[in-house]
Order: structure tokens, then sequence, then C-alpha cells
């Protein structure tokens, strides 16, 4: 089975901090491989042990991609093919035209697998976006897969239940962070990544119109107004008060 | 005025109530509502709707009983190609976030996803979301386009419109010959227990408290505060506490008189099912953890220092 696994790198969330003057956010923090790009990829691997077969990983990114694409090779990528933009955001429509733009030209696609969204932008349309460009259907937000032959069935996450459903190859699968542990590569595994072949490819070669979708206008963090008062540095004085506000409130 | 076109969302014979939120939205752009519905026996629910909708469009098939983007994008391509709508509205939800990129990608209109807020400024439409894993809200412009599609994040537009008496239209549907997607059945998770619901108090704990065994420091806080344990997505997944103690879209909604957040970040899945908690308090070593957005009181910190200094002073009374 070929297996086309879309991976993603993002700022590392955890440790954005906010400017407090503007509430814009200070960008100057470690890039990563998403989260669920991990997850995407582990359950990519845990298939190809069962059935055989290639893992291509397709990234697209302006700037620094280099550590994700070793990364996720170390994990178990066959090959990459990363596509170069000039940086900037890039509206999620013109990134599934690409990545669907690269699957077309693999041609032995068989199954592509997507985070369900990622961790910076939430857009969650990735993955529903190749499918339809490449007149496959899609599953989403799925947290356990199974794959007998050329069908999957999948249990899809509802916001109150659970829900199973099949589906035939091709399709394009995208996952939530419960349907795996991903593998921390090995010290020989992160070394034999160099020698995986990557292509990279030029956005602009590509043939898409970049002008669509969406424009960022500003990005602030929003302001708080419900909160009464916050406490930094001494728990001793918080938890002092908090119980004395829950003596107030007549809770305790 | 613009044409909003809303797709119904329902589940086991109950209409979801993201479905009124998007009706809800001729109040912050002034427009028509045409709400589709697709299912099987919908009349009742289709009435009900109508009651807040200009018009309903109402298709009913066997095939359509449960939600499955392949037939569902059948149903409501012809529709949307009569209609025309300015905005076509669905869900952040499991079904919306798998339809509404499909549409978008179809009749290439542009897309916005999550929202919470929505306005028409100078003639272009601007929506908000938030971004970095809740941190930021960023404010979005849509390129000029005769269509627009976005999906609605749950709980947020909750500002009620007048009542309307919309007219349900009905229209035929017919599957097409092979399709490759099938649903099976819903899987439901057994529960028994605490009903968290019903609680006063309660003591919630997420990924923060790092392990099982230190699921005791909490519950010594509860037991100290009068109130139970419960817990985010992730400490339930974990099995370290059960099912029916999971707070949030895919757990439980809760209004106790206190909710203390212990190591939750405040992904908008867990928030949707607490903020109305009367009184909020959080406590998390990330100063820029989106619980603060929500919380009354907050204390930047670690949960190993400040829970053990909570449960002291209240034994010591
Ligand atoms: C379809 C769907 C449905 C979902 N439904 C739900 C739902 O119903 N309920 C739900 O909760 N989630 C749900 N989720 C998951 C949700 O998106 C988040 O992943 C989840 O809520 C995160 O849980 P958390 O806050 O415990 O963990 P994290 O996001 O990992 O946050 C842990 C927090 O703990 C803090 N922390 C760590 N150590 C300490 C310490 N020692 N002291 C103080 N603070 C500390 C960190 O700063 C961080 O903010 C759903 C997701 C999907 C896709």
């Amino acid at each position: 089975m070929h297996i086309a696994v879309g991976v993603k790198q993002v700022y590392d969330v955890d440790q954005i901090k906010i400017d407090p003057r503007t509430l814009e956010p200070v960008y100057d923090v470690p890039l990563k491989l998403d989260d669920l790009s991990r997850n995407a990829l582990e359950e990519a691997i845990r298939i190809k042990e069962i059935t055989g077969g290639k893992i291509t990983v397709i990234i697209l990114n302006g700037v620094k991609i280099g550590e994700a694409v070793k990364e996720a090779l170390a994990m178990g990528g066959d090959e990459a093919k990363i596509i170069l933009s000039e940086g900037g955001f890039l509206d999620t429509a013109i990134t599934a035209s690409a990545i669907a733009e690269v699957i077309k030209s693999l041609k032995d696609v068989d199954l592509v697998i997507f985070g369900h969204a990622s961790v910076d932008t939430y857009t969650g349309q990735t993955g529903p976006r190749v499918a339809e460009i490449l007149g496959v259907p899609v599953v989403t937000q799925v947290r356990e897969l199974r794959v007998n032959d050329d069908v999957l069935t999948a249990i899809r996450d509802l916001e109150d239940s659970l829900e199973e459903v099949e589906i035939k190859l091709p399709c394009v699968i995208t996952v939530t962070n419960e349907i795996n542990e991903p593998r921390l590569p090995s010290l020989s595994q992160i070394l034999g990544a160099r020698k995986k072949p990557v292509e990279e490819l030029e956005l602009s070669d590509l043939g898409i119109d970049l002008e669509r979708g969406i424009e960022i206008l500003h990005n602030r963090a929003p302001r708080v107004e419900r909160l009464k008062r916050i406490y930094r540095d001494d728990t001793d004085i918080a938890a002092r008060e908090i119980i004395s506000e829950l003596k107030k409130e007549g809770i305790i | 005025m613009k044409k909003i076109l809303v797709v119904a969302e329902h589940r086991k014979g109950e209409i979801r109530p993201v479905t009124f939120e998007m009706l809800n939205l001729s109040s912050s752009i002034p427009g028509e509502t045409t709400c589709v519905i697709l299912g099987k026996d919908i009349g009742g629910m289709a009435e009900e709707i109508s009651k807040k909708a200009d018009r309903v469009i109402m298709v009913q098939h066997d095939s359509l009983e449960n939600f499955n983007s392949e037939l569902y994008w059948v149903a409501l391509e012809e529709i949307i190609k009569e209609e025309n709508p300015d905005i076509i509205a669905l869900g952040h939800t499991a079904m919306g976030m798998e339809l509404a990129p499909f549409i978008s990608e179809r009749i290439d209109a542009p897309l916005a996803t999550d929202i919470v807020k929505i306005e028409e400024v100078n003639g272009k439409i601007h929506v908000h979301k938030y971004v970095f894993s809740n941190k930021i809200l960023a404010e979005l412009e849509l390129r000029d386009s005769d269509t627009y599609v976005i999906t609605i994040r749950q709980g947020e537009f909750k500002e009620e419109i007048d009542d309307k008496n919309g007219e349900i239209e009905e229209r035929s549907f017919t599957p097409p010959g092979s399709i490759s997607k099938r649903f099976i059945e819903y899987v439901e998770p057994e529960e028994v227990g605490v009903d968290i619901s019903k609680a006063d108090i309660i003591v919630s704990v997420g990924r923060g408290i790092e392990d099982e065994g230190n699921i005791e420091l909490a519950e010594e806080l509860a037991e100290a505060l009068n109130g139970v344990v419960a817990g985010s997505r992730p400490v339930i997944d974990s099995g370290w506490l059960p099912k029916e103690r999971q707070v949030g879209i895919s757990g439980k909604t809760v209004k106790p008189k206190l909710y203390l957040a212990l190591g939750i970040s405040g992904a908008f899945q867990h928030i949707v099912g607490m903020k109305d908690s009367e009184l909020i308090i959080a406590i998390n070593r990330d100063p820029e953890a989106p619980i603060f957005q929500v919380a009354h009181y907050g204390v930047v910190g670690d949960i190993f220092d400040v829970v053990p200094e909570l449960i002291e002073r209240l034994k010591k009374g």
C-alpha cells in the first residue's frame, strides 16, 4: 500500500507569549512537527507494518522545514516531498491544492492521512479539501482504524458519541490524538533518515491560484473581561484569598 | 439583506443546538435564513426549525438517515445551486467540519471555520476565530466572492432571534448508484456512577495532573470542599477517571457553583462544557493558557504547590 501523509510544521504554541502592550503574539519560539501530524504518521507506519508498502511524507512551508522533515523520515517515512513557498500566510485552499497536485503526480497513492486540524490555525480543512480535489471519499476525526484489504473501518468522533463507518480505498482519513501514541525515533533511525530521498518542489510551479480564500487582518490576544483577579507569584497569598472568597460566596 | 443557508444538524431524532445558533446568525448579519434539513422521518424537526427560520427545505430519504458526507453533498449540491446563497453556514462539528471544506472546494467559495463572530465591514465579510491553541483571537477578511462558507463554534451565537414562521418545502432526492462510504452504527460509551452535572462543587483535573497516582490529590481537595472530581478528555482517555466524569463537548455540560480547573489548558471542546459555572477558578502554570479567559480567579502556578496549600487551609477551617 502506498500511503501519503500530509504533515505540518508549526510554532510551538505552548511557548508562545503575548506582548502585553500590543496584545500580539511574540513569534520567537521554536518550530516543531505538529502533534497531530505525528499521529497521522504513526498510523501510516502501523498500517505499513501490516500491509507493507511505502510512506511518502508531504509538507508545505515557507521557512526552515529541514527539522520537521528529518523527524518525519526518522519516525518511518520512506521519502519526502517538500513544497517550498515564499512564506507568509497561505489559505488552506491553496495548501490543499498543492498537496493534492503532489499526490496526483505520485499516481499510485491508496491512502492519504492527515491530522484532523493543526494546533496553530485550527482550520481542519486540508484533509476534506484534498479528498474533494482527488475525487475520493473522506472520513474525519478518526480515533480507531482497521484495514481489511481495500476497505477501512473507522471509529469517528462525534460530539456526544462515536460512529463506526466503512470506507473504500482510495480515500482520505484525518486522525485525532486518541488514535495512537506516536513513537520516538531511535538514534539509528535519525541517522538513517539522512539517506532517504527528499524532493523539493516550488509552489509557484504547481499551477495553483494563489489569490484565494482568506486574509488575516490581525492576530491579538483576546481581552479578558471576566477575570477579577489573577495571582502570579505567591501561592500562599493565592490560597488564602481564594479560600476567603469561597467563604464570602457561601461555597464553604 | 443576505441570503443565509443553514445546514441543520440532528442526531437520533433530535435537533442539535448548533442548528438554532446558526439561525441566530441573522442577528449578526441582517439576512433571510433558509434552513436545509436532510434525513429520514424529519417532519417534526422541520416543524420545530420553522419557528426560527424564514424558510425550511426538507429532503427525506432512507439513505439520509445518518450523516454521510458523500450523500449529504449530493443532496445539497442542487439546493445550493438553486438557492445561490450569500452565506452557507454549518456547525464546527464532526459533521460540519467534514462537509464545509468539501462545499468550499466544489463551489470555489472562501471558507472560514470555527468562527466566533461575523460582521460586515465596508461591504466585506469579517470573521473572528481563535488560533494558536485558543490563545489568540484572529480577525480575518474573506476575499470578495458570491458565496461564503462558514462553520460556527458551538455555544457562541446565543443571542436569540424573534420567532418566525417559515414555510416548509419538501424536495426529492435520488441517491447515486454507487457510494464508497457507509454508516455502520453509533458506538455509545457505557454510563454508570456519579452524575457530575448535578454537583455543586467540581474539582476538575487536566493533563497537568501528569499521572494517575496524582488524582488522589484532586480527590483530597474535592473532599475538603465537599465536591466531586471530574476531568478533561485526555484524563478520561488515559483511564484515570471514568467516562461519566468527562466535562466538555463529548462529555457532560456542568453548571456548578464552583468549578476548579487544575492543569486544564482550556480547549474550546472543554470550555463549552463548563463556562456557565457560577464561579470558575483556574490553576495553570502557563500564564497564557486560554482557561484564564473564562476564569473568574486565576492562579499562575504549579498545581502541586497550590493544591496542597489549599487543602491544608481548608482542613484548618
Ligand atoms: C471531537 C473532539 C471532542 C473533544 N471533546 C472534549 C471534551 O469533551 N472534553 C475535553 O476536555 N476535551 C475534549 N477534546 C479534547 C480537547 O481538544 C483538548 O485536547 C483537551 O481538552 C485538552 O485537555 P487538557 O487541558 O487536560 O490538556 P492540555 O491541553 O495538555 O493542557 C494541560 C495544561 O496543564 C498545564 N499544566 C501542566 N502541568 C502543570 C502543573 N504542574 N501545574 C499547573 N498547570 C500545569 C499546562 O500549562 C496546560 O495548560 C475533544 C477533542 C475533539 C477533537
